[in-house]
């Protein structure tokens, strides 16, 4: 009691960690404690719906949720809101830096009505990206077409692999996550079209 | 001879700097009641981007991340998904951390794919904290830090922005959302079979390590291959032990009940290793394939059943 640490321990045990249920739930069978969580987790988040987002600061991404949603913000002339109306609550840690979100400068000036298309690459090969402009600002920037990439890519890898070594064709191919870098030359490339 | 495969409804868009693919198998039902659909389960990325991403300082994680030494009440989105990547922290020793964040940032994985700025978290020099210092209390669905934290959830995030997209298409006779790799697949593919899904090879680019039949089951793949450190031969996983990237693992997958699971202990088990790793699968009732440094593939004993002939 009277050892400066304790009430510290004390107070962390006194918190209910997520250890503590894990460890029960692990003594039972083969069905591990955390499927049983994340199931139920996704029950009740799903039921509690998207709706509850109401800060200023999520805006940007209600308004648009298409993979542009975040360039739509911007690019529209929107006031980049998400850094200054999330801190102003929140308390800085010491010593705290607001760290840049601005550091590539996004185009102010709105773009010119039109659907227009762009194409990137990446290792696997190239993707379009349509970028339809409203009123100025990206209504969507969808995928349109994968030259040889997602899906097609793994499709066209697969027919060949499965060709050459008999392997059964396959619907789609999990593997360690690859970005989004030839979506990202697509879609520049569109809106260097739409530029006004 | 091409063979297109993907012939249900197909939407690809993309979220958390990875394409993601819906492809809905359901003949007979109405192309804008699907496309409405689509639209409603992409949301659920978004949505999940915009709480839990590390990489935006609007988010409400980056919020959470500021808030030292008191409690926050957080939405239950982001208290899950921290609530389910602690309880992987404390089953693995700290194998999977959701405090990881400041060893990523030092690794190179700083840059926020859409506006490509560099985020930095402000943290003194000697606070290397780790999953303990993230305290949660269930009732009241507080988060505290005890000590400047930078989160990351990227091992949970995606996976469960795939298992929340799936509830907004549950009824169709079959779907498979694909994001960028993780993937969970529901009912039949438009064949009327289990969906074939392939496991990409670590190595060979153009090759699968093997092809399974999967139906109501989530599979995630955590690799070594596909998102290399700008410096130096690292990749995205780091140990969080030595703050390096894992090296006892090329790749592992897991098959679980729900993606945010599989997700999670694919990225846990690829830090573990084979030997601890098919041990903590085996304890959670899951199954997996794990190739180890030397290429050297060990399964669990229930992998076997999926394995497509």
């Amino acid at each position: 009691m009277k050892s400066g640490r304790r009430p510290k321990k004390h107070q962390a045990r006194s918190v209910p960690t997520p250890a503590a249920p894990a460890k029960k739930r692990r003594k039972g069978k083969l069905s591990g404690g955390i499927i049983a969580l994340s199931s139920a987790a996704i029950v009740s988040i799903y039921a509690l719906g998207r709706a509850n987002t109401s800060a200023g600061s999520e805006q940007a991404f209600v308004d648009a949720p298409t993979a542009a949603a975040p360039v739509v913000a911007r690019a529209g002339g929107a006031t980049p809101a998400a850094p200054t109306t999330a801190t102003a609550g929140a308390r800085p840690a010491p010593g705290a830096a607001p760290s840049s979100t601005q550091i590539v400068p996004t185009p102010a000036a709105s773009y010119k009505d039109g659907t227009y298309a762009g194409n990137g690459n990446s290792r696997h090969g190239g993707m379009q990206v349509t970028v339809v402009i409203k009123g100025g600002k990206i209504a969507s920037a969808n995928v349109t077409s994968c030259g040889t990439r997602y899906p097609c890519s793994d499709v066209n890898s697969l027919v060949r692999a499965a060709v050459s070594k008999q392997v059964v064709p396959v619907n789609h191919v999990s593997g360690s996550t690859d970005s989004s870098q030839a979506y990202k030359q697509a879609l520049t490339n569109a809106l260097k079209q739409a530029k006004a | 001879m091409i063979q297109e495969l993907t012939r249900g409804y197909v939407q690809t868009r993309v979220f958390m700097d990875t394409p993601v693919v819906i492809e809905l198998a359901a003949p007979g039902y109405d192309d804008a009641e699907l496309a409405e659909r689509t639209d409603r389960a992409f949301d659920w990325f978004a949505e999940v981007e915009r709480r839990c991403s590390r990489f935006d300082e609007g988010s409400e994680l980056r919020s959470l991340s500021r808030q030292i030494g008191e409690p926050l009440r957080v939405s239950a989105l982001l208290f899950s998904a921290l609530d389910l990547a602690l309880n992987v922290a404390h089953l693995t020793g700290g194998a999977l951390d959701p405090a990881i964040g400041r060893a990523m940032e030092r690794s190179g994985f700083n840059t926020n794919y859409v506006t490509g700025a560099r985020v930095t978290s402000p943290l003194p020099a000697d606070s290397p904290g780790t999953y303990k210092d993230i305290l949660l209390d269930c009732d009241a669905q507080t988060v505290t830090l005890l000590r400047p934290l930078a989160l990351d959830l990227g091992a949970v995030a995606k996976g469960l922005a795939v298992d929340l997209a799936a509830e907004e298409l549950s009824g169709l006779p079959g779907f498979v959302i694909n994001a960028g790799g993780d993937i969970l697949a529901r009912g039949l593919n438009p064949d009327g079979e289990p969906w074939r899904i392939g496991i990409r090879h670590p190595r060979r680019q153009a090759e699968l390590l093997t092809s399974l039949r999967i139906t109501d089951a989530a599979v995630c793949t955590s690799g070594d291959y596909e998102r290399p450190q700008a410096t130096g031969d690292g990749h995205h996983i780091i140990d969080p032990a030595s703050g390096s990237s894992a090296s006892l693992a090329v790749s592992v997958t897991v098959i679980a009940p729900t993606a945010v699971v599989a997700d999670a202990l694919s990225t846990a088990v690829f830090v573990l290793g084979p030997a601890a790793g098919v041990d903590l699968l085996d304890r959670e009732g899951v199954d997996g394939l794990i190739v180890d440094a030397d290429l050297n593939i060990v399964t669990t004993t229930g992998m076997e059943r999926y394995v497509s002939r």
